[in-house]
């Protein structure tokens, strides 16, 4: 079973390749304000890697109201 | 998602995708990245290659390298009534694939007119070369008016005064060339069949205004990029993602960005004069199937009767058509000529003609050099060549030592060709001229049959990038019926054209007296099978080579030298001082009369028949270790026998 630290690690990974910052390092609580670069369109483009590594397609919802890792584990683990 | 996205184009494996992330972290090789640049990334790698813009940019001495390099700068301003910033990356990364060194400045969600005002002189300071006015279906009304014309006449009519206005706005302000777009339906508008003949259905108004976007930009000197037909290629629903449209108004699909920015691309560069002029066909197994040299003329499959037939007739049929639209034609061939020419000359089915043609280049060079010698005959850069060739290896070869010559990926079937081909818009221009249906004649008259070029210094490591690896085993009765066939059909690298029956192969097999060899070779590429044979007898002090032949697809390899290293080091084993080799000259055979003179053999003998006699003497032997790994059975089975 995937776990939340799985998760976390492999979305560190994903986040660093999309946001060009190699030393990035997030939490469960970390969200865009607090992370340089993470704007509308970089959302857009780690949902479409995050879709792809996963295996998963989001809703519009979904995707609009991501406010942090958090909203994205959860998206993830479909407890939505 | 579609994948592959651009067919034409090599898919990149591992070692590319190692190459891509190894860009981003090391210094620019402006080589190693037009190399990247011609694979079909996704959007997301194609972001990585547009990082190296702009690292190129931030420092003077890359600014100064990519001067010495082909890349020219140039920049673009793109009018968007939707969300446009995230195309930005992959249209640079995708200008490096057509040499140019882009930098786009983005007006999205806002009308010109009044990003305009507002930018004034961020845009002076920019200094756009080409400006581009992306407006899809959602900039205009285009609700349905049904069964009114008059009023579907007018909605279409409002398209293009708007984009006249812009247009005016545009010429008075930046003085710059334009491009428009056609447009594609809105996927959520009714799509039933009968609105193909409803006056104002949604159906109808889009294609009366795309009708009247042509019209627009026809004398205008403007140009269109045809976004309805890219759509069309990939289907509307593969081109739109409506979560996209209602998340951040992204006119298509992210994952179109890369093959939306390789035709935009193209465009841009036309107005730099950048455009593809030369298409160089290869003959056996391109424009007809088989090869002429083996086969011969009577065997060729070309034309009606077969599906292969008729596909390489139509690849004949779209170069002809190419050569009335200004196209240059050009022929690189490994062949003997006079069997390729007089092929080319009288087979009845052939479509192209001896005059259609500007340049043949028909010898046994390898194609780098000979797209170099047609590059110097036509005073044409090689930037404006397109290369056609049914052999991976031959495409490998030029797209390494060549990366500015456009070389389509196509794939196995030739029957599925010319979508592909087509699909590439390899020969966009920026209109159509009389003059351009008589450039390609123009070009033949100034051209001469070339002298052959000195093969280039990227040959060595192009070889050695291929990995080869080659396999020399004795005759086995489960390789005996594909020795068999090889002997039977190889004409060309045959040094005595001795044929051997399958009961002649087993008891060669069998004969203590004789060492016979098969040979297969594995590249990059995979695995090409058994390419050569070789047989010899024993002698007191030498080895007698009785039957030397290779399939051609593997000349200029380096097989033979690998396979004379062999039969030294396999001589001076067995303590004998010489190797004996006889050519045999037939009609087909000439490209191997200096076989043996070229491995170091020493000319004994000659017959009045042309027959020569060769001897190559094993102490003084040179090694000539080419870049090939051999496996040598022979040596592990006499380990083998030797345990028992």
């Amino acid at each position: 079973m995937t776990t939340n630290v799985d998760i976390v690690d492999r979305l560190q990974a994903i986040l660093r390749d999309e946001l060009d910052l190699p030393d990035l390092k997030i939490s469960v609580r970390s969200t865009p304000e607090q992370i340089d670069g993470w704007d509308s369109l970089a959302t857009i483009r780690i949902v479409a890697t995050v879709e792809r590594e996963f295996d998963r397609q989001f809703e519009a919802s979904q995707i609009e109201n991501i406010h942090s890792v958090a909203d994205l584990i959860s998206m993830i683990s479909g407890r939505d | 998602m579609v994948k592959p996205l651009m067919k034409w184009l090599p898919q990149p494996n591992a070692k590319d995708i190692e190459n891509l992330r190894n860009l981003s972290n090391s210094d620019i090789d402006i080589d190693s990245l037009m190399r990247l640049s011609n694979l079909d990334w996704e959007a997301g790698e194609l972001r990585r290659i547009a990082g190296c813009a702009a690292r190129m940019r931030s420092t003077v001495d890359a600014v100064q390298r990519s001067e010495g390099s082909n890349l020219q700068p140039i920049r673009i301003l793109i009018f968007c009534n939707a969300t446009a910033k995230h195309l930005v990356d992959a249209l640079v990364g995708t200008g490096f694939r057509h040499g140019l060194l882009l930098d786009a400045m983005i007006a999205e969600y806002e009308e010109p007119e009044a990003f305009l005002a507002r930018n004034r002189e961020r845009i002076a300071a920019f200094a756009p070369d080409v400006a581009i006015v992306a407006f899809d279906v959602h900039a205009f009304s285009l609700l349905p008016v049904l069964g009114a014309a008059v009023a579907a006449d007018e909605a279409a009519g409002r398209v293009v005064a708007r984009l006249g206005a812009v247009r005016e706005l545009l010429r008075a302000e930046l003085r710059k060339p334009i491009i428009f777009q056609t447009i594609t339906p809105d996927p959520e508008q009714s799509r039933l069949h009968v609105d193909r003949f409803v006056e104002g259905s949604h159906k109808d108004l889009v294609d009366r205004a795309n009708s009247k976007i042509a019209d627009f930009v026809r004398d205008s000197g403007d140009l269109v990029l045809d976004v309805a037909a890219i759509a069309s290629t990939v289907g509307l629903d593969n081109w739109t993602s409506p979560r996209h449209w209602a998340l951040a108004k992204f006119q298509f699909a992210p994952d179109m960005a890369p093959l939306y920015a390789e035709h935009l691309v193209k465009l841009v560069a036309l107005r730099l004069g950048k455009s593809r002029r030369v298409l160089v066909l290869d003959l056996d197994n391109t424009i007809w199937g088989g090869i002429v040299g083996d086969d011969g003329k009577e065997n060729l499959v070309l034309g009606s009767g077969s599906p292969a037939g008729e596909a390489h007739r139509a690849i004949q049929e779209m170069a002809k058509s190419l050569r009335d639209r200004g196209i240059v034609l050009c022929v690189s061939s490994k062949n003997e000529e006079s069997v390729a020419l007089d092929a080319f000359r009288t087979h009845p089915e052939m479509v192209l003609v001896e005059e259609d043609v500007a340049v043949f280049q028909i010898n046994w060079k390898d194609k780098v050099a000979n797209l170099s010698a047609l590059s110097q005959i036509l005073n044409l850069g090689l930037d404006s060549f397109v290369f056609l060739d049914d052999n991976p290896a031959e495409r490998a070869q030029v797209r390494f030592s060549l990366p500015e010559v456009a070389v389509p990926e196509l794939p196995k079937d030739v029957t599925e060709w010319l979508p592909v081909f087509q699909a590439a818009c390899y020969f966009e221009t920026t209109g159509f001229t009389q003059e351009d249906r008589e450039r390609a004649g123009y070009y033949r008259g100034n051209a001469m049959r070339a002298a052959q070029l000195q093969s280039t210094e990227e040959r060595e490591d192009y070889l050695r990038s291929l990995d080869m690896e080659m396999e020399i085993a004795l005759f086995d009765p489960v390789s005996r019926r594909r020795i068999t066939q090889l002997i039977a059909k190889s004409n060309q690298f045959n040094l005595t054209t001795r044929r051997y029956s399958e009961a002649e192969v087993a008891a060669v097999e069998s004969d203590p007296r004789c060492l016979a060899l098969q040979i297969r070779l594995r590249d990059v590429f995979g695995d090409n099978g058994m390419i050569s044979v070789v047989i010899a007898t024993h002698h007191d002090n030498s080895l007698d080579i009785e039957t030397w032949l290779m399939s051609c697809r593997v000349l200029g390899r380096g097989v033979p030298e690998a396979v004379t290293d062999w039969l030294v080091a396999e001589a001076q084993r067995l303590g004998k001082s010489f190797i004996h080799g006889t050519f045999i000259p037939t009609k087909k055979n000439m490209m191997v009369a200096d076989h043996y003179r070229t491995l170091g053999f020493n000319l004994i003998d000659q017959k009045p028949d042309a027959t020569t006699y060769w001897r190559l003497s094993v102490d003084t032997y040179r090694y000539k270790q080419p870049p090939i790994r051999v496996h040598d059975r022979i040596v592990a089975n006499c380990a083998v026998k030797g345990s028992f």
